[in-house]
């Protein structure tokens, strides 16, 4: 549904680039993990897919359409929730009323159900709303928007500890086989459970981008026994002891995905990690 | 050029008036206190000016200043209105409004009049607003003092701004054209300064002003060389001079828009 071919982008000339000759696709019915160090460029890439930033080079298109000529039927079932936001001073409904117009599959009952998840009620005032609740209530409205194409950044920060449950409730519920959600986040622990498909940038690439069910399938994440015999690809000191990561082997039972050991050992031992990718597809 | 969907457009421009509705009622507040603050000035210290003939106004040296002054004081009301309510750029004003504001599923096209609109609901607010102005000027004439016959005078401000056609025409352009350049300039200073203060890195909006200076000159320029040499009618002329500002007006207009919301690095740095 989005195709991104030989993206390239800086902000300005002088600026060292963010991305150099990317490409990728998004397919529906997955919700996407992107992961990337400070400054790697997640947000920017979100803004791209968004059609908020042009690529000096390369193309982004949605269901065919240049994301760069902004039309109103690419952006109408698009939505970004951003990771800063100011919500303007009113009811809720009346904030819903304004937008939703504006969004031609938006759902009220997804609203509703999305409300009650975070404990919110559709009366509420935006105003006389903790920051909190303010990003409950907006990301409500962002799943209620049923968009195909759903991406938020960093949508778990500022959300207490049963909200970020509440967050992965809501996500999963409002997907569909034909949506595709982007989250990009820090907080790996929070979309670990939710996230199919993972997304590492760094060095101005996509070092990693992967179905969680082919790294599951073909790593083992686990703690380095005392006799172990088998080199990890990864492996780093934890509060547990020394955590790894393997090439799973045959009969090996399938290991839960350790998003923050994944990541780390795509940006140190990224080599190490394509080559057993590579090697297993050969 | 991008097409107009008519709904999408009326969303947008009940969008902005509902998002920026403070803004626009402080503004429509200030007016009324600006305006009425002018009348109460002209009606105190205006000079005696009879205005019932073309022959009373062509003779009377003082009615130029009058001119200049009314006409500075409806581009002001223009230009204040224009900077309070931020018609153009309020939704702009810092990156997360920019953000709410591109991602919205319109177009171009559609933003560009949807704000026309808005600014045309507002030059019909004008009238209204002045109207009350005079009625408050009124209440409070009394506490400043008596009211005598230069005083009354004064009220006549009212007709030449809701007669001002008549003293555009091409036969009046020579009397009042100094007023009428000198408040586009002042509007278009203030409009810069503006510029400058309020959004220090919009290169595209001072251009724009260098832009409307340049055109302001070149019809300074032009109607010296058409009243001389050019033998056109009075009324062509100044159709012709209307017709120009509004089309180069809403061409510019709608390339400033244009440009600014192609949504480029620097628009979401901030």
């Amino acid at each position: 549904m989005i195709e991104v071919s030989h993206l390239s982008y800086r902000y300005g000339r002088k600026r060292p680039a963010v991305f150099e000759n990317v490409s990728f696709r998004l397919e529906p019915g997955r919700i996407y993990g992107l992961l990337g160090k400070n400054g790697t460029g997640k947000s920017t890439l979100l803004y791209l897919l968004s059609g908020l930033l042009f690529p000096q080079e390369g193309s982004v298109k949605y269901h065919g359409l240049e994301m760069r000529e902004r039309r109103p039927e690419a952006l109408g079932d698009l939505y970004l929730l951003p990771e800063t936001f100011r919500l303007p001073n009113m009811s809720l409904k009346n904030y819903v009323r304004l937008h939703a117009p504006f969004y031609p599959n938006y759902s009220e009952q997804l609203m509703h159900s999305s409300l009650e998840e975070f404990d919110l009620t559709p009366d509420v005032h935006l105003g006389q709303l903790s920051m909190g609740q303010q990003k409950k209530a907006y990301l409500s409205f962002a799943l209620a928007t049923n968009t195909s194409l759903l991406l938020m950044d960093e949508p778990s920060n500022g959300l207490d500890i049963p909200s970020k449950s509440q967050f992965r409730r809501a996500v999963a519920r409002a997907m569909t086989d034909e949506r595709t959600v982007v989250i990009s986040t820090h907080q790996v622990g929070d979309v670990e459970a939710l996230i199919d498909r993972v997304m590492i940038i760094g060095n101005t690439r996509l070092l990693l981008d992967r179905r969680a069910e082919d790294i599951t399938q073909r790593l083992a994440f686990r703690m380095v026994r005392p006799d172990e015999t088998a080199t990890p690809i990864y492996s780093q000191h934890t509060l547990g002891g020394e955590a790894g990561i393997f090439t799973r082997q045959a009969g090996e039972d399938e290991t839960k995905l350790n998003l923050e050991l994944l990541f780390n050992a795509t940006l140190t031992a990224g080599e190490r990690m394509e080559q057993v990718f590579t090697n297993l597809e050969k | 050029m991008e097409k107009i969907n008519i709904r999408r457009t009326l969303e947008l421009m009940r969008y902005d008036l509902t998002i920026n509705r403070k803004r626009y009622l402080t503004s429509l507040v200030l007016v009324v206190i600006f305006t009425a603050g002018f009348m109460l000035w002209a009606m105190r210290f205006a000079m005696h000016a009879n205005m019932e003939g073309q022959v009373d106004i062509d003779s009377r040296s003082e009615l130029f200043v009058i001119m200049t002054g009314t006409t500075l004081c409806y581009t002001s009301l223009a230009f204040l209105l224009g900077l309070l309510t931020q018609v153009h750029d309020y939704v702009l004003c810092d990156k997360q409004s920019r953000q709410a504001f591109f991602m919205l599923p319109v177009t171009n096209a559609e933003r560009f009049v949807s704000r026309q609109l808005t600014a045309v609901l507002f030059l019909l607010a004008m009238p209204v607003l002045i109207a009350l102005a005079r009625l408050v000027s009124l209440a409070f004439l009394p506490l400043l003092g008596s009211v005598n016959a230069e005083a009354v005078n004064g009220f006549m401000l009212w007709d030449i701004l809701t007669n001002m056609k008549q003293h555009f025409l091409p036969e009046n352009l020579h009397f009042e054209n100094s007023g009428y350049y000198a408040s586009f300039l002042f509007l278009w200073g203030a409009f810069t300064l503006g510029a400058i203060l309020f959004q220090k890195r919009s290169f595209a909006k001072i251009l724009f002003c260098v832009i409307a200076y340049v055109l302001i000159g070149a019809k300074i320029l032009m109607h010296s060389l058409w009243l001389g040499i050019v033998p056109v009618s009075p009324t062509a002329l100044w159709w012709a001079h209307g017709l120009l500002w509004l089309v180069g007006g809403l061409w510019l207009g709608y390339r400033l828009l244009a440009r600014t919301q192609l949504t480029r690095p620097g628009l979401l740095k901030r």
